[in-house]
């Protein structure tokens, strides 16, 4: 049997329509090319979008970023923190609202993955090549496109996961086999659709398939996010109930992880475990 | 991994990067040293035990991440989701 879509091309021009990115990441992406912008003005984007500002303050006040002191607004948030900090929370908090429709256990799965990349990143400090709190982001992203799944194809998906389950084969190698893409495709083309970074792109195209990260330069932050992602999947945050991800040995090396460096890392990713609820009470 | 509930200890066989085999006990949290021990099987010697925290290299990543966190679901106070394991 031909999987019904080739391409990812393919796959959105009949069936699936992408969730558009709220328009304060893109205004405030044009704001801070601007080399004069002002504070006032990156705070003055953010309090245009009613919920995004509202979930951005409710983000930075979480354990998550443990500030100590409440912050009540966006203009302190902004002078706070300053305009490198506020775009991936703003970004942060708007990943959040379009993650909205996912189902509880693969929010979970998201967010954990997001942590335990933090943790990883942390660990192998300038070496990662991107800072903890855009990983954390890589993590929220890296299954959206199983959400993708999930709403436009879910009796196609559905088949994917029982094979999975089945043991017949990987999930990503299922969907490729009935849909055509995997959701690490369709992951991928939501992140460039959103105008994110290549870098970003990248990391979730290859994922589960290193040799699927269209730029090598990224097959690292591809297998750091692969590794992050087992790591919450053992640490029982499955993104789907009975679906095991397996680690490729060579993963781990393009990941920069030894098994010397686990007992500190996850060390540091139990300790944040404890921020899961409150932030995927901020996708509601 | 194949971890099964032995009386308070969780266990699981494992297998060594230099080939070796040995079985992997769970006791206590990852703040104990001796909360996770190697075992090994000798023929001649009888058994003999190291600590798991002391022969990292000798094992994949994969298996250590696994080991950990059975431990942390097991034994740690994060709250992490208790295995049904039997």
């Amino acid at each position: 049997m031909t999987a019904p879509y080739n391409t990812i091309d393919h796959l959105i021009e009949d069936i699936v329509t992408l969730p558009s990115l709220p328009g304060a990441v893109s205004e405030l992406n044009e704001k801070l090319s601007e080399p004069d912008c002002s504070l006032s003005e990156i705070g003055e984007v953010v309090s245009n979008d009613p919920a995004i500002a509202m979930k951005a303050l409710r983000l930075v006040n979480s354990a998550y970023y443990g500030l100590g002191n409440e912050v009540g607004s966006v203009e302190q948030a902004v002078n706070l923190l300053g305009p490198k900090v506020i775009k991936n929370l703003v970004l942060t908090a708007s990943v959040f609202e379009s993650l909205g429709r996912a189902a509880e256990d693969l929010l979970r799965h998201s967010v954990t993955t997001g942590l335990a990349m933090r943790a990883i990143i942390d660990h192998r400090g300038a070496a990662a090549g991107v800072d903890a709190d855009e990983g954390f982001i890589y993590g929220l992203l890296h299954d959206v496109g199983i959400i993708i799944f999930h709403e436009f194809l879910p009796k196609e998906h559905e088949r994917a996961i029982q094979m999975a389950r089945a043991g017949e084969k990987p999930l990503h190698l299922a969907e490729i086999e009935i849909i055509g893409v995997s959701h690490a495709d369709a992951g991928a083309r939501l992140a460039t659709t959103w105008k994110l970074s290549d870098r970003l792109a990248n990391a979730i195209a290859g994922h589960h398939d290193l040799d699927a990260c269209p730029a090598t330069e990224y097959r690292s932050l591809a297998a750091m996010l692969h590794v992050a992602e087992y790591v919450s999947a053992q640490a029982g945050f499955e993104p789907l109930p009975k679906i095991i991800t397996s680690t490729d040995p060579a993963i781990w090396a393009e990941a920069g992880v030894s098994s010397h460096d686990l007992p500190l890392i996850l060390a540091s990713f139990f300790d944040s475990i404890s921020d899961t609820e409150e932030l995927v009470a901020l996708a509601a | 991994m194949d971890w099964s509930q032995q009386g308070g200890a969780v266990v699981s066989p494992a297998r060594l990067t230099d080939g070796r085999t040995a079985r992997i006990v769970l006791v206590a949290d990852r703040t104990n040293p001796k909360g996770a021990m190697l075992l090994f099987a000798d023929k001649s010697a009888g058994q003999s035990a190291s600590s798991f925290s002391e022969m990292l290299d000798a094992f994949h990543p994969n298996d250590v991440a696994d080991i950990l966190c059975m431990q942390e679901r097991a034994f740690g106070s994060t709250g992490l989701e208790v295995p049904d394991i039997s």
